[in-house]
């Protein structure tokens, strides 16, 4: 028998942990973020069906965001006065998407928003892994040796600083520190 | 209309209630009203969570809120909470099939350690509110009424119709009041053509509201009395 989230082909993921440095321009990049989650949505299925939305607070404050339509963007509600720490909390409720995919952006977004996220683990089933197109998988955080992410780099290096790096893995459309 | 009849709760006067298709257990001086919030993904429903919640509280009422999230982790358990909502949340699955349970053991817990006069209850997007109401009902908890509120979203009607319309219309199927939120900025042949739509196929009220400009939330508000 079917549960409703298999008949209406949805999914869910979420996130929480410790936001570092927030104020206004922490904010902007924080509605950035979730705008980038709707926009892979659409991209993946042509339209986004469902809702993106965070929390960030403090014991004086908070504010959500909340993204349900793309053409109307980001929803802000609440204050929350510049501050050195505070909690957040991030969820997307989507249909037609891959969990561990959607999972997967949204660290994507995290790690790109230019916001210091700590997210907590606990509970985080991010065991999505990337096959570099020959047949051999790595997880997040994982340094298995096995010489692919080298490969992987060869193919990418084109800057000669680059060169000097330590070689990087690349995670779906682009590169990802595995260390 | 499918009828639901529950006779497996604690022995009790099991009445048909305000013309409802299924028994409650009633009783005169007591029992809480209950409210189900239904509507699909990022239709309003936590918005008007908040407007009834209020209402009640400027009303001297006591009002629990139950939150249900798909996800291991949810935002408005702590948002509800930090605006000094009492609300109770239940992550991770579903309220109307993968976690009734919880859904039963959290009613008894409420009435019995805040008995409220009030108990709204917010099940995620991907929820059948009809069968949240089956759930409550069938713990035997003493209610006085049990309405779905149903919500739909004037902007994405369309999308919904065209890419979830088996789902979306079960969703409603069972609503005691259906709002047609977000009908701010819309035009209005859109939001009669929603109305129209939803007249043909249920014989319960509509009514334009927008959570955003309140328009139409005080005769939401009237029609709950």
């Amino acid at each position: 028998m079917k549960t409703s989230a298999e008949m209406a082909g949805g999914t869910a993921v979420g996130f929480k942990g410790r936001i570092r440095g927030f104020n206004a321009d922490a904010e902007r990049r924080l509605g950035d973020m979730l705008m980038a989650i709707g926009r892979w949505a659409e991209s993946e299925t042509g339209a986004m069906i469902g809702h993106i939305k965070m929390s960030v607070s403090t014991d004086t404050g908070g504010i959500t965001l909340n993204l349900t339509d793309l053409s109307e963007g980001v929803l802000h509600h609440g204050t929350l006065r510049p501050t050195r720490e505070a909690e957040f909390h991030i969820m997307a409720a989507l249909t037609d998407v891959d969990r561990s995919e959607l999972e997967h952006e949204i660290m994507h977004a995290m790690d790109d928003s230019g916001v210091f996220l700590d997210f907590d683990h606990r509970g985080h089933s991010h065991d999505h892994t990337h096959d570099h197109d020959h047949d051999h998988e790595h997880v997040h955080d994982e340094n298995c040796g096995c010489g692919c992410r080298v490969d992987v780099q060869d193919e990418e290096s084109k800057s000669p600083e680059e060169d000097e790096e330590e070689p990087r893995g690349r995670c779906c459309r682009r590169k990802y520190d595995f260390r | 209309m499918p009828v639901h009849l529950h006779d497996t709760g604690p022995a009790g006067p099991y009445v048909r209630a305000c013309d409802k298709p299924y028994l409650i257990r009633c009783s005169d001086d007591g029992g809480m009203i209950v409210y189900i919030l239904g509507g699909f993904l990022g239709s309003g429903k936590t918005t008007f969570l908040k407007t009834v919640t209020r209402h009640y509280l400027d009303s001297g009422k006591k009002v629990a809120i139950l939150v249900n999230e798909m996800g291991d982790i949810g935002v408005d358990g702590s948002t509800l909470r930090s605006e000094g909502f009492k609300a109770v949340e239940l992550p991770d699955g579903c309220i109307c099939c993968t976690l009734t349970q919880s859904l039963f053991e959290a009613v008894a817990g409420i009435k019995e350690e805040i008995d409220p006069d009030v108990f709204i209850v917010e099940p995620t997007g991907l929820a059948l509110p009809q069968k949240v109401r089956d759930t409550i009902v069938s713990t035997g908890t003493d209610v006085k009424d049990i309405r779905i509120i149903g919500i739909v979203d004037v902007p994405r009607f369309d999308i919904f119709l065209e890419r979830k319309k088996e789902f979306f219309l079960e969703q409603i199927s069972e609503s005691d009041i259906i709002l047609v939120n977000k009908a701010d900025g819309q035009s209005a042949e859109k939001v009669e053509g929603v109305l129209s739509f939803l007249k043909d196929l249920y014989d319960v009220p509509a009514l334009v509201v927008s959570g955003k400009t309140l328009e139409g939330v005080d005769r939401f508000l009237e029609a709950l009395r």
